[in-house]
């Protein structure tokens, strides 16, 4: 492998030594597995399954891809050389019903009593099971379980649309396991049915909180497919956007984050003063929530009239408001005496299980897309990347309070940087038949967009990594087992999970 | 047990207090809603609006909706299309494709009904003014 240091590279391997090769790509420094794609082509008879590797110390990635046969798919589970294919395993053998063998626990996440082909099959027809299925009346069935668990949501104000049984003894708890599925809308499936415009629209509501790198995201991976570039000036608006989209995100998290810890004052504050950006978002765009304003090809809309000086003022508020909630949240005793020192990750266990993103920050490691493999024009900003070292909770709190001031300096230097020009290229409709894979920094974390083209106006498969995905699903019943009942709102809200972009 | 400095703590205990008490001394960040509500922007995607006039029935808009929530009906003998609000999702792809600029987003946001059937709004219910 000496002629590609310091390259991406991407391996075609059989299905016998593909176990072989992912593990001497560990070895070479391969530490983190983003992801795992599955691709039905239904044509061919075959499954194409791609694992996505990146090597934290050399920052690059690689691909390996294997083909499985449709009629008996069956391949080795990789979760003992990454625990955190666990996961992305059991999503895939439940929503293609590819089996994986060896797999430590093959039980389904989201769906429940399934009995039809699994759902993300070409030959599975989404619009007509709607048709038959949805307006049905269904009896409900009850869980009967015969031991003791604590239900944590998706009831529970703190808890957000997500479940988890506690199985805990007293106080201690000793074991969680998490039930997604609440918000599992089936967006990767939806998006074979839209136009690249179209999909646009949809990829904002994968996350409610920040859809603005997700519109950013898929905005790119379409153009790449299509081998466009965006106008200099539409980068500039997505980044500035983005960014704004994660102060957004951050100080809606301190809004629930102190909820969690039951500090309700500080959560209506923080809620209010969300306002200011969601009124930004609403001048630029004309959506408060969803903005659906990044399209292929650059943006729907240029900034109005007064759009810059507006967001320089909030930015003055903003700074002394952060001095604020210096006092008000983040030195509060209260706050470091419920966080610190709780839910303690330390960097090699988070790369293991798939941790990205502020959580990995705050454990020490220096990651971080934006600087890593730079896009749009984050390249034109001078910014550092806000770590931590202890890895507990409110080392994670710390890290997103940091993350708020340098992402305000980030658009202030793009603001003076910002140049003139078109905002908007227009995309050839069909989309060629290759795949592209598309990496990008949302304020939880690495997500990416896979799609794959198949020469007609619609994607023929997209597959989305949302960051929450493995925050709430490895890392929070790992740091949830040993706690103390009382601490897991604490554990769940510090790592910031989306349960929109777990589920998707 | 996590140790932390005395002083350190207290005073980390009495200014939330501290600025807490301040704020109650403030006006309120929220508005009374139904008497008061936030006035919106003007570009803001809301209740879309219909010129009759202009529409010459292309089916543009039908044909670029997300969420199939437009559909073209007959309306004085030319076809106009109809939307089903509570499918919209306010997109604005329709306006943005429309090729006379009939169909435009109007800032009203208080569009919400007891039944679902009177959401669909007919080309004469878009081709309302925006009361005010």
């Amino acid at each position: 492998m000496t002629s590609l240091e310091n390259e991406n590279i991407s391996l075609q391997a059989k299905k016998e030594e593909f176990r072989k090769i992912l593990s001497r790509l560990k070895d070479a420094g391969f530490d983190h597995l983003s992801d795992v794609t599955c691709v039905d082509y239904p044509d061919e008879r075959k499954f194409g399954m791609i694992y996505h590797l990146w090597s934290h110390a050399e920052k690059r990635r690689g691909d390996v891809r294997v083909r499985v046969p449709r009629e008996s798919p069956s391949i080795k589970s990789v979760s003992d050389l990454w625990a955190g294919a666990q996961i992305h395993e059991r999503e895939i053998r439940e929503l293609f019903g590819v089996n994986f063998e060896e797999h430590p626990d093959p039980s389904p996440l989201f769906l429940e009593d399934w009995e039809e082909i699994p759902p993300l099959r070409k030959d599975f027809d989404t619009r007509e099971y709607v048709k038959k299925e949805s307006y049905k009346e269904s009896g409900g069935k009850q869980d009967e379980g015969d031991c003791f668990i604590l239900p944590f949501g998706p009831q529970h104000p703190a808890s957000g649309h997500f479940r988890a049984w506690v199985d805990a003894r007293g106080e201690d708890v000793i074991g969680l396991i998490p039930y997604p599925g609440y918000l599992h809308r089936g967006i990767e499936k939806l998006m074979e049915y839209r136009t690249n415009e179209q999909n646009a629209m949809l990829v904002g509501r994968i996350c409610v909180l920040e859809p603005y790198s997700y519109e950013l995201g898929y905005a790119n991976v379409a153009e790449k497919i299509a081998g466009v570039e965006a106008p200099e000036r539409a980068k500039f608006i997505r980044t500035i956007m983005t960014e704004l989209g994660r102060i957004l995100s951050h100080i809606t998290w301190i809004g629930i984050m102190s909820f969690a810890l039951g500090f309700e004052s500080a959560s209506r504050i923080a809620w209010g003063d969300r306002e200011k950006i969601i009124r930004l978002n609403e001048i630029a765009s004309g959506g408060r929530i969803y903005p659906c304003h990044f399209i292929p090809g650059g943006v729907r809309r240029d900034f109005p009239e007064g759009f810059v000086e507006k967001t320089l003022k909030v930015f003055n508020y903003l700074q002394k408001r952060l001095v604020f909630y210096d006092d008000l949240f983040f030195n509060n005793t209260t706050v470091v005496k419920r966080t610190k020192g709780i839910g303690v990750l330390d960097a090699k266990k988070a790369v293991g299980i798939g941790i990205t993103g502020p959580n990995l920050r705050a454990s020490g490691l220096k990651s971080d897309v934006r600087k890593d493999e730079p896009y749009e024009a984050y390249p034109e900003a001078n910014f550092e990347i806000v770590t931590r070292r202890k890895g507990d909770s409110y080392a994670r709190v710390l890290c997103r309070r940091g993350e708020i001031a340098e992402s305000i300096s980030i658009v202030r230097q793009l603001l003076e940087k910002m140049p003139s020009g078109e905002t908007r290229k227009r995309l050839p409709r069909k989309i060629p038949k290759r795949d592209i894979r598309f990496c990008f920094e949302a304020a939880r974390g690495e997500a990416c967009f896979y799609m794959a083209g198949g020469e007609t106006d619609k994607p023929y498969r997209v597959k989305i990594r949302g960051p929450s995905f493995s925050h709430s699903l490895m890392a929070f019943p790992y740091l949830a087992g040993g706690a103390q009942v009382a601490d897991i709102p604490a554990i769940y809200w510090s790592l910031d999970p989306c349960p929109s972009d777990m589920d998707r | 047990m996590i140790k932390m400095n005395l002083f350190k703590s207290i005073v980390g205990l009495i200014k939330p207090a501290k600025v807490i008490l301040r704020i109650l001394f403030k006006k309120p960040m929220t508005l009374k809603f139904p008497r008061e509500f936030l006035e919106l922007v003007k570009g803001y995607r809301g209740k879309p609006f219909l010129n009759l006039e202009k529409c010459i029935g292309c089916g543009m808009c039908s044909r670029v909706c997300p969420n199939n929530a437009i559909e073209m009906v007959e309306f004085n003998g030319k076809k106009c299309p109809q939307i089903h609000l509570g499918k919209c999702c306010f997109c604005e792809l329709c306006a943005e494709s429309c090729p006379t600029k009939a169909l435009t987003m109007t800032p009203e946001a208080i569009i919400s009904f007891y039944d679902k059937s009177l959401a669909v709004y007919g080309p004469n219910k878009l081709g309302q003014t925006v009361k005010k």
